[in-house]
This record gives structure tokens, C-alpha cells and sequence, in this order.
């Protein structure tokens, strides 16, 4: 017994033999079974096949008196068991994004920088913001808190007694400038406004 | 697969089942005489023996009890397959007759199919029989349900859980098998 060549047909003959086969479908094989020994003679050992093997006799009413009544619709639960989202259980799905959410937020926190390692020594020059001075609120105009970077500029301390004194009458000089008493303050805390604030 | 009906049968499996749920018991009494027969020769090819009637009631209770699930994805008698199928894995596998997963390979005859014990069978059954004997047991149960349940190469795929192109290449090497035994 050889296996015929068109597989179409051939694949068809379990088909054929259980009557699954539309009518034409059916007509085509049967045609073709006719004229092909090969194919005639699988058909018989199908049948050989499904003949030998018959089905064990088995007891129905004991069955179906095995079977319970319907019990109902199922709960929420069962529902959402049941439940499918992209092909997969539900709960599965759910499962599987609180393992990631989980696995991010503890390799989020493992990254992020510990306050002990926070860098120290890379601060920038310190800005200060010059504190109100009581006689600039009664002379005028109030200016805005003047700030200076008094690491840019050279130290007051560095001036001569005359230089503060000229750098003083020169601010006094100046529209909406505060006074400057240079006697009443520390040289040191003194900030001076280079830009003129007019 | 198509649904199967009796002669003067007309009710398909799914309005069976919706009449079942309606709490009409008689339709469970259509569903099981409707299928009861092709499992129980299922079961008993597959190895099956003193206990088949249990099987395929334990099939019949299980597939009851959780008929909310059935989605209609395959037939019904292909999901009633699927479940046998499964009580048969798991009581195979309790046994320690056949474990799952391990699976003979081609050429290796299996000495526990004897499903027709009780059947006083003629010559020709018996050879042919014998030439089913031989087969593996993978190769056996596709060849099997192809040819005496009618199943597509999808719908056996569904019930042992494997894919179209392996019960495919199944199927020819039992059928060539069996051609070289009938023929020698």
C-alpha cells in the first residue's frame, strides 16, 4: 500500500468517512477515491479501523444521575477567575504587574542617592542677601535687597580708611541709595551694590 | 468540528446546554447520550480499562460543574475530550503507568492497550487491533481520534494539548505504520 500524492484528497478521507464533507467536497473526493488505488484502499483501512475499535458499552443513567443541577450564574469572584485579558487569566495578569511594580520601586530605591552621599565640597560662592538697613527704609525709595558676591570683588577690608570714606560719599551721592554709615558697621558685613541701583 | 446530532435530534449542544442552565435536566440527559459513547472509546483506547465508566462519569461531572468556563472556543465533545484527556494524564501519572511528557519514542510499541477485551472481535479486527497495539501512544490517540471520532487536526490538537502540524505528522506515521503491518 503506497500513501497517493495529493494530499488535498488525501487529507479528506477521514472526512469523508464520518459524512463531514459538503456535497461537493464529498462529490470531488469520492471521484477521486474512484480512480486511485492508493487512496481506495486507506479509505478501507479506515474503515478496518473505526470498525475494530467500537465504543464500550457504558451506563447513561447512572451518569446523568450523577450530574447536579445547574447551580446558577457564577459569582463576582469566579467572574473575575474566569476572566481573560490578552488571552491570559486575569489574575494572572495581575499578578505578574505587581511583580514588576514591585521589582521597579525596589531597584528605583536601591538607585536613588543616599542623603549620606550627598556631595559636600563643590558648593557654590555663597550669596548673601545684604540685610535692610534701617536708614535706607528712612531716607527713601526702598531698593531691593542688593546682592553681591563678595568673592568677586576685592575685600573692603583691603581698602584704606579713605577709600571706604570716598566709596561711602559716592554711594550717598547717589539717587534712591541708601546711606551708608561706614562707621556704625562691621567692613566685613558691608555690601555694596557695584551696579548703582538708580 | 461540527456539532453531532441524532436522528430527530435537532437541539444543538449549545441550546442543550442553555436548556440545562434553564434547569432542564433532560438536556443533560441528550448531552451525555450524545457523547458518552465516543469517550468511553477514547478512554478505552488510551488504556483505559475496568474503571471506563467512571471515567467518562467523572468526565460528564466535571465538564457539568464547570460549564460557565466553556467559551465555545472548540466543540463541546472536543472540550469533553480535553477533560478526559486530562483525568487521564492525572490518573496515568498516579499510577506511574505512562508519565506526562514523556513520550515513546517512534517505533516503541506500547504493551497496555487492550481496550477490547470484553468483544469477541473477528480475525480482521484483531489484526487490525494488533497493528494499533503497536503504535505509540502519542501516535495512537491522534490516529485514533482522527479516524474513529472524526476529529480536525485543530480539534486534536486542543485535546492532548499539542499543536496542528504534530498531530498531522502523527497521524501519517501511524497510518503509514499501520499500512506496513496489514500489508506484511
Amino acid at each position: 500500500m503506497r500513501d497517493c500524492e495529493n494530499v488535498t484528497m488525501r487529507e479528506q478521507l477521514p472526512e469523508l468517512l464520518h459524512g463531514q464533507l459538503s456535497a461537493e467536497a464529498r462529490v470531488a473526493v469520492e471521484e477521486h477515491v474512484a480512480g486511485c488505488a492508493d487512496c481506495s484502499a486507506e479509505l478501507e483501512v479506515l474503515r478496518r479501523v473505526r470498525a475494530a475499535v467500537p465504543a464500550p458499552r457504558v451506563n447513561v443513567d447512572r451518569i446523568v444521575a450523577s450530574i447536579p443541577p445547574y447551580r446558577g450564574a457564577p459569582r463576582a469572584w469566579a467572574a473575575v477567575r474566569s476572566a481573560r485579558v490578552f488571552g491570559l487569566p486575569t489574575l494572572h495578569v495581575a499578578a505578574a504587574a505587581l511583580v514588576i511594580l514591585t521589582a521597579v520601586g525596589v531597584l528605583a530605591r536601591l538607585r536613588a542617592p543616599h542623603p549620606t552621599d550627598a556631595p559636600t565640597a563643590t558648593a557654590p560662592p555663597v550669596a548673601r542677601v545684604a540685610p535692610p538697613v534701617t536708614s535706607q527704609q528712612a531716607k527713601g525709595p526702598v531698593a531691593a535687597p542688593v546682592v553681591t558676591q563678595l568673592s568677586l570683588g576685592e575685600p573692603l577690608s583691603d581698602l584704606s580708611e579713605s577709600d571706604l570714606r570716598a566709596l561711602a560719599a559716592t554711594v550717598d551721592d547717589l539717587e534712591a541709595a541708601p546711606s551708608a554709615d561706614i562707621d556704625a558697621a562691621e567692613p566685613s558685613l558691608i555690601d555694596i551694590d557695584t551696579e548703582g541701583d538708580t | 468540528m461540527t456539532e453531532r446530532n441524532r436522528p430527530g435530534d435537532d437541539a444543538t449542544d449549545a441550546a442543550l446546554i442553555a436548556q440545562w442552565k434553564a434547569g432542564n435536566q433532560r438536556a443533560a440527559s441528550q448531552l451525555v447520550g450524545r457523547h458518552a459513547s465516543a469517550l468511553a472509546r477514547f478512554a478505552a483506547s488510551s488504556g483505559a480499562r475496568a474503571d471506563i465508566d467512571e471515567l467518562v462519569q467523572d468526565t460528564f461531572v466535571r465538564a457539568f460543574a464547570s460549564l460557565d468556563g466553556f467559551r465555545g472556543e472548540s466543540s463541546f465533545r472536543t472540550w469533553m475530550f480535553t477533560i478526559l484527556r486530562r483525568l487521564l494524564v492525572d490518573r496515568q501519572r498516579s499510577a506511574k503507568r505512562r508519565p506526562e511528557g514523556v513520550e515513546l519514542t517512534e517505533g516503541v510499541a506500547t504493551t497496555a492497550f487492550d481496550p477490547l477485551d470484553e468483544v469477541v472481535a473477528t480475525e480482521s479486527h484483531g489484526r487490525v487491533r494488533d497493528a494499533i497495539a503497536r503504535l505509540t501512544p502519542t501516535q495512537r490517540d491522534v490516529f485514533l481520534l482522527r479516524v474513529t471520532e472524526g476529529l480536525s487536526y485543530k480539534d486534536i490538537a486542543t485535546t492532548l494539548d499539542s499543536t496542528e502540524g504534530a498531530a498531522r505528522v502523527h497521524y501519517h506515521n501511524a497510518m503509514r505504520a499501520i499500512k506496513e503491518f496489514l500489508d506484511a
